[in-house]
């Protein structure tokens, strides 16, 4: 034997001592693991919190006590509106940190665009647990009222005009304890009043505690059961109060059977036949499509339109909610966001009324896993297709995360996403190309869409718990044209026409949007619609589809402007 | 003595010898003496259960025994996988399938922890676990459902088939194949295999959905109706069981998990036997509330209303502010005609949750049985606040009005029940009562 092959025998015995030759793999980092890319394309959305004078920051109240309370993790949302109708949208921004601690802010657009307080005084400076927002002229006196859901109660602000709103809760019938989410108005009997229909969560038990792997954490909503959300009639106004009324018709409406976990609300019409339908996006369990029975009933659907379960047959985590026609097949396609171990859903419409799961044709799964809220189908470049954009925040820390003292929060944050629409649904991740957007790891809730500058391009407001409001102006480079197009009803004080339905056609293309700010997660948008024309300098005609069920065509015209379209104002379709 | 001595020549040999064996033996000496320390992956500690801690740290110190052990590195990747530190799992899963490639666990394991935030990488790992045991349905189907998700359906629908030519009954496999042909717009195709599906318990809500959605669609509207009432009608499917995912079970040691598997005990009938799991626990965990209620539930189902009892204020002594506590202790007291304090009970419950229908509809029980009938309607009259498709609550409203002869007030909560649930048989025999029917 030689001394060479004993060296190299000694060598081997070395090796297999230490166990050196079989190294393990580096461990999984517990940090936000989603990938950070140079941009490659242009950048479409631009951080202008700071210019904008917006300084509010959200305050779930202290981690120190009750540090697991579930509505925290729920987060809070807001609403842009034009409060004090001068052509600049204002804003409104929701605490959750309980009775007695940080009070809901208002916010006034000024001439310069930037915003400031006026909250002290104004009558909607109030605490407790918010959730949501939801705006509509309830008194038809011109004037954007406020609704706000919070856990454990529903209030209604009436504008009085002169940074004034007057909390008519009592007086206006309007009686909901549970733990309201998102809320939206529209006119389900197309009496001209504008409807409410409020999502409630669950029958959340502050006591039970919950966590995975013996660690302490937010419970998850299977730990509880599912309640019924609320459906309120406008009964006009009451002659006795002068103020409006609304009659709690859950039960006699139909919705009374159903127990869901309401964390989204959309109102469309789902079937095509003119009256608006309620789509509840639930969490956990299968979402509630409620059909129009178009005598003040509604009856669930959802299971046989394909909306209640993924593709799997399976219930998701439904939260945020976003409505459009991502396909140009002028049928109106439905995208739902999930929790971080689901995707994300796109379900398309067709044939009319019927919807099915095509989350992962769409390229939309590409891209990080995240848990999704607030979100929106909205055509950001003007290309003439719906982009998606969603904000993202886990409601249980990151997967093996420790619970971290310094900033209880940190687990929690993750970075929000955006899609570009390529053409007929086919979605491209562009999250990279948007740094402001999406490196910037937060707990986001709400996203709300407005055209905050009124350059006619949709720029989008998000909201965090624990974290800023953010405005993001939109700075995409314009691929084509547009419209901003308001639709009113002169003969009901001119308020927004919620659940119109406006299409711009060009050539042989229909652009279809509807009227209807309350979307995404507990927030409220701007009531305008935005159309994408991509290069038509001009369109041929406007149809719109009124909330009564009317429909009126208005010419023609230039693109690149805002218009305002009034019932009765337009040539009568049959 | 006679002694032989080796010639020189030889000699120099031996010594030669003698000399690299020292060399290399001294060599292997040091070289063990500086090997490396075995780095393991991290696992987590901060702020997780010591019984948690301790069971992973005993998984990890096999690995230091034996660094070059398979099950040793897998082991400690099935502990923490059990108590759902997927991402921990992945590194200690990924050595052991690399020092023994032909274990199904590794994969199969590793690739489940990987679907939920990496699924291309998931189902990769599923696939080689196919690989590795290709007659074992669970991991196929696994693996098929994965690939459904994923949108790649022919090769899903592909795994699916291989299940169903080995098991022609198998209904999870008939569920994802019904669902595939319903994704590929062929529901008559796809209905008799859901049909078959929609008999087992677990793929009933999910089978009788897409049976609703293929009946919709070849425009069978009476069909699609009477199945969509079904699929609503039915409780939500269970998870499919996984005996592999059972057997790690016993490695989740955290208070809830043990709390788990005592509630499974009770609900499937075993109270004796969730009640010694709750002692145990109770004795190492004395004030983790909602073990002890679910004893006190144990105890209720056993007929030991006095251990019940004494548990139930045990549960107040430590937590006085659970209303889970306070409701039971009102139906304890219920049970024992005390009706004073079962209403004491309950309304303690409403303080600290006051969105408790049920709590107020035994309320207005015990109001009713001490003959306070405005007491009564007014806390029927909140349950259904909290609760306005309370049934129990609507009906007695209504009898409560039918008896005083109000009745366009019972007409309501008649009109109620119906159409939260047409046709009731007790609102049925109400309405008989209203005078001008």
């Amino acid at each position: 034997m030689s001394t060479r092959r004993f060296t190299v025998l000694g060598a081997v015995l070395v090796c297999m001592m230490s166990a050196g030759c079989s190294a393990p793999p580096p461990p999984t980092s517990a940090e936000d693991s989603s990938p950070r890319h140079p941009p490659r394309g242009p950048t479409w959305l631009a951080d202008v919190t700071i210019a904008r004078g917006l300084n509010f920051r959200h305050d779930p109240g202290p981690t120190n006590d009750r540090a697991y309370f579930m509505p925290r993790v729920m987060g809070s949302g807001g609403a842009v509106f034009d409060f004090d109708g001068d052509g600049r949208l204002d804003l409104y921004l929701v605490h959750n940190s309980g009775p007695n601690s940080s009070r809901n802010r208002l916010y006034q657009q000024q001439l310069d665009g930037r915003f400031v307080d006026v909250s002290d005084g104004s009558g909607v400076d109030v605490s407790g647990w918010g959730m949501g927002v939801a705006v509509a002229d309830v008194n038809h006196d011109g004037k954007p009222d406020l609704l706000l859901t919070e856990y454990g109660a529903t209030r209604l602000f009436l504008n009085e005009g002169n940074t004034r709103f007057r909390e008519i809760t009592r007086e206006s019938g309007l009686d909901n304890p549970l733990w309201a989410t998102s809320a939206a108005f529209f006119d389900y009997d197309r009496d001209g009043w504008l409807d409410l229909i409020v999502a409630n969560y669950l029958e959340y038990n502050p006591a039970r505690s919950c966590g995975t792997g013996g660690r302490t954490d937010f419970c998850s909503p299977s730990s509880f059961p599912g309640v019924v959300s609320r459906l309120f009639r406008h009964r006009g106004i009451d002659p006795a109060t002068g103020l409006p009324r609304f009659e709690d018709v859950t039960v006699a409406a139909g919705l009374g059977s159903a127990l869901g976990k309401g964390l989204g609300v959309v109102c469309a019409d789902f079937n095509g036949d003119r009256w608006p339908d309620i789509f509840i996006a639930n969490d956990g369990i299968a979402n509630f499509l409620w059909i129009n029975q178009r005598n003040g009933t509604f009856r669930e659907e959802a299971t046989s339109r394909g909306v209640a379960f993924l593709a799997t047959g399976q219930p998701a985590a439904n939260m945020g909610i976003a409505l459009g026609d991502v396909d140009d097949d002028g049928l109106d396609d439905l995208f739902v966001t999930h929790l971080v171990d689901e995707t994300h859903t796109l379900w398309r419409q067709g044939p009319r009324g019927l919807f099915q799961d095509r989350s992962v044709g769409s390229g939309m799964t590409r891209g990080w896993r995240s848990t999704g809220f607030g979100t929106a189908l909205v055509d950001l470049d003007q290309d003439g297709w719906l982009d998606a954009v969603w904000v993202n925040g886990g409601v249980v820390r990151r997967r093996g995360a420790a619970p971290n003292d310094a900033d209880f929060w940190q687990p929690y944050r993750q970075r929000h996403q955006i899609f570009a629409n390529r053409g007929k649904g086919e979605f491209q991740d562009i999250s990279r190309d948007n740094p402001d957007f999406s490196d910037q790891p937060g707990v986001g809730r709400a996203l709300i869409v407005a055209d905050l500058d009124n350059d006619g391009a949709p720029d989008l407001l998000t909201t965090e718990i624990a974290g800023p409001a953010r405005i993001f102006r939109n700075v995409a480079p314009r691929a084509g044209h547009g419209l901003v197009i308001r639709a009113v009803l002169p003969q009901v004080g001119g308020r927004d026409a919620y659940g119109a339905e406006v299409t711009v056609r060009v050539g042989g293309r229909r652009f279809r949007r509807l009227v209807q700010p309350g979307f995404s997660y507990l927030c409220s948008s701007d009531p305008r619609v935005f159309v994408g024309l991509a290069d038509a300098s001009s369109y041929d005609d406007i149809e719109v589809i009124w909330p009564d069920g009317s429909r009126e065509l208005f010419p023609g015209g230039t693109t690149d402007r805002a218009i305002t379209l009034r019932q009765g104002e337009g040539t009568t379709q049959p | 003595m006679n002694v032989t001595c080796l010639p020189v020549g030889k000699r120099r040999w031996f010594a030669l010898l003698l000399l690299i064996s020292a060399a290399v033996g001294g060599g292997t000496y040091l070289g063990w003496r500086s090997r490396p320390r075995v780095v393991l992956p991290e696992v987590p500690s901060a702020g997780v259960e010591p019984a948690v801690v301790a069971e992973i740290e005993q998984a990890r110190s096999t690995v230091l025994a034996d660094p070059n052990s398979a099950p040793a590195w897998g082991q400690v990747g099935l502990v923490l996988f059990a108590n759902d530190f997927y991402g921990h799992a992945i590194p200690w899963l990924e050595q052991a399938e690399r020092m023994d490639p032909t274990d199904v666990r590794w994969p199969y394991f590793r690739g489940l922890a990987l679907l939920l935030e990496h699924p291309e990488e998931g189902l990769e790992a599923l696939r080689r676990a196919t690989i590795l045991a290709p007659r074992d349905a669970f991991v196929r189907l696994r693996w098929a459902e994965a690939l459904l998700a994923a949108d790649s359906l022919d090769e899903a629908e592909k795994a699916f088939t291989e299940v169903i030519s080995q098991q022609p009954d198998n209904a999870r496999a008939m569920l994802g194949r019904g669902q595939i042909l319903l994704r590929r717009g062929d529901p008559a195709a796809a209905i008799p295999l859901l049909e078959k599906a929609s008999s087992h318990p677990t793929a009933q809500k999910a089978a009788l959905s897409g049976l609703a959605e293929a009946y919709q669609r070849l425009a069978r509207q009476d069909q699609a109706d009477a199945i969509r009432q079904r699929a609503a009608d039915v409780p939500p499917d269970t998870p499919w069981m996984d005996p592999k995912i059972v057997r790690i079970s016993v490695h989740q040691v955290s208070r809830r998990g043990r709390l788990e598997k005592a509630l499974n005990l009770m609900r499937t009938d075993r109270a004796d036997d969730a009640i010694a799991e709750l002692l145990r626990l109770l004795r190492e965990e004395p004030d983790f509330t909602e073990a002890r209620l679910a004893l006190v539930r144990a105890f209720i189902v056993s007929h030991d209303l006095s251990r019940a009892e004494e548990e139930v204020q045990n549960a107040l002594a430590t937590d006085p502010s659970h209303p889970d506590a306070h409701v039971l202790a009102g139906g304890l007291a219920l049970v024992r005609g005390d009706i004073e304090g079962a209403e004491a009970a309950y309304r303690r419950a409403l303080e600290h949750r006051p969105s408790d229908a049920v709590a107020w509809f035994n309320v207005a029980d015990c109001r009713l049985r001490r003959n306070d009938r405005p007491g009564a309607i007014e806390a029927l009259k909140q349950a259904l606040r909290y609760r306005p498709g309370f049934v129990v609550a609507h009906l007695k409203l209504a009898e409560m009005f039918l008896d005083a002869q109000q009745w366009s007030a019972a007409r309501v909560h008649l009109d109620a029940v119906d159409r939260i649930q047409p046709n009731h048989p007790q609102a049925v025999t109400l309405k008989n009562r209203l005078p001008n029917r």
